[in-house]
């Protein structure tokens, strides 16, 4: 019973080399006679075949493509209806547009200037300064500068920087925004609604945004505001 | 010819395949169609619609084993070239499948004879004498690995044709060693 399977396992073995061997002496000679065939042009048959073949493909292709377009159309249009179908309902709607008018509400964008970046940010001097303050430090840069002042146990701090570089975004949900002017120029005064706070002073023209903010009495902030002289 | 194939296909190894395929076997196949049908013309269409049959069984195809891949087409083409001749009705279908196993020792393969050189080279001539009915599902089970399903699908045929293919095949290899001057017992 033994032998008889291992027969049988090498008769499979010598038959898988067997065929393989009498198949590439197969080959050997197709090899050479397919060498004569290489003049071979296509058939009229063959061209109307692959004409056929070719069309079938071309019209598969064409059609995915207009799947996929339409496709697209459907969820385009599926969008733009869910779309209006959610802002008609008025809950949605009311969320939609609390949450645009939201965040334009609690915050104020302020934009002195569209000037292009030449023209130059002068220098300035500040002609009052409250009793007790002197100059802190200083930081001078080519588009900004800022300069803090403190009497020891208080400090503000004035900031001024080039218009066109300058849109400066404040809360006015918790805070109260005063507008008001500063030798001619607008201005914008954010009251803190807690001691915590500080008050800031906001204003600028063409040339140049300054930022105060600190301790400071309103009175004095803007007081500080108007003796800022640019010098010539 | 082969815009046409490459045009069919969409993903780019598949096209790269099938060129490659295109320009090392065209004339190898055509030749292989010639073995049964004797006419160029027809040999061409046979070809170009195995080709286009290939297209969806590019993975039974692996390039980079010249033996197999020769093997899978030549089988391949041959099978439509025999199935194109029934067609014509150039030559009847034969039926082996029904026949020749009555006439078959069922006694254990004689490999004894097989181990010697001259016996080896007799087991390859009677390879060669078989019919292409046992030939092929041999060549795509030893060659090409196949499995029987895998080659009833590659010959349009029932798996079990096959199986019965495979096991007549090689008793008609071991009744030939059996009658064969090599085999004493």
């Amino acid at each position: 019973m033994k032998n008889k399977k291992l027969n049988e396992d090498l008769f499979e073995v010598m038959l898988e080399s067997a065929v393989t061997d009498s198949f590439r002496r197969e080959m050997e000679q197709l090899d050479k006679e397919s060498q004569s065939y290489l003049h071979l042009q296509p058939t009229e048959a063959q061209k109307k075949s692959e004409w056929q073949a070719y069309k079938k493909a071309v019209r598969k292709k064409a059609r995915a493509a207009v799947v996929l377009r339409r496709a697209a159309v459907a969820v385009l249009i599926l969008f733009s209806v869910g779309s209006v179908l959610m802002l008609s309902v008025p809950t949605v709607r009311a969320e939609v547009f609390g949450a645009i008018s939201g965040f334009f509400g609690k915050y104020i964008m302020v934009h002195f200037s569209d000037e292009p970046d030449e023209i130059e940010l002068g220098e300035y001097t500040l002609a009052y300064l409250p009793e007790g303050y002197s100059l802190a430090d200083s930081k001078e840069l080519s588009l900004q500068s800022a300069y803090t002042f403190t009497n020891g146990s208080d400090t503000f701090l004035i900031q001024h920087t080039k218009s066109s570089l300058t849109d400066i975004y404040f809360d006015n949900e918790n805070s109260k925004v005063q507008t008001l002017e500063i030798n001619g120029d607008s201005a914008y005064m954010v009251l803190p609604e807690s001691e915590e706070d500080e008050t800031v002073l906001i204003w600028g023209n063409e040339e140049v945004a300054f930022y105060l903010t600190g301790n400071l009495s309103s009175k004095e902030m803007i007081r500080v505001a108007k003796s800022i002289r640019k010098q010539s | 010819m082969l815009t046409v194939y490459l045009a069919v296909l969409d993903n780019e190894t598949d096209r790269a395949k099938i060129e490659l395929l295109y320009k090392s076997y065209y004339h190898f196949m055509i030749a292989s169609a010639m073995r049964c049908v004797h006419d160029e013309h027809v040999a061409q269409d046979i070809v170009h619609q195995c080709i286009l049959r290939l297209i969806r069984h590019l993975e039974a195809i692996d390039l980079n084993k010249p033996l197999i891949t020769k093997s899978y087409l030549f089988v391949t083409v041959k099978n439509a070239a025999t199935d194109h001749l029934r067609r014509e009705g150039k030559r009847p279908a034969s039926n082996p499948d029904s026949t020749e196993s009555s006439q078959v020792d069922p006694s254990p393969s004689p490999v004894e004879v097989l181990i010697s050189n001259e016996g080896y080279d007799f087991l390859v001539q009677c390879i060669d004498s078989l019919s292409d009915t046992y030939k092929d599902v041999l060549r795509l089970k030893y060659i090409n690995k196949l499995k029987e399903s895998e080659i009833a699908e590659a010959l349009g045929l029932s798996a079990k044709t096959v199986s019965v293919r495979i096991v007549r095949g090689k008793q008609i290899l071991q009744k030939k060693i059996r009658e064969s001057k090599y085999y004493e017992e």
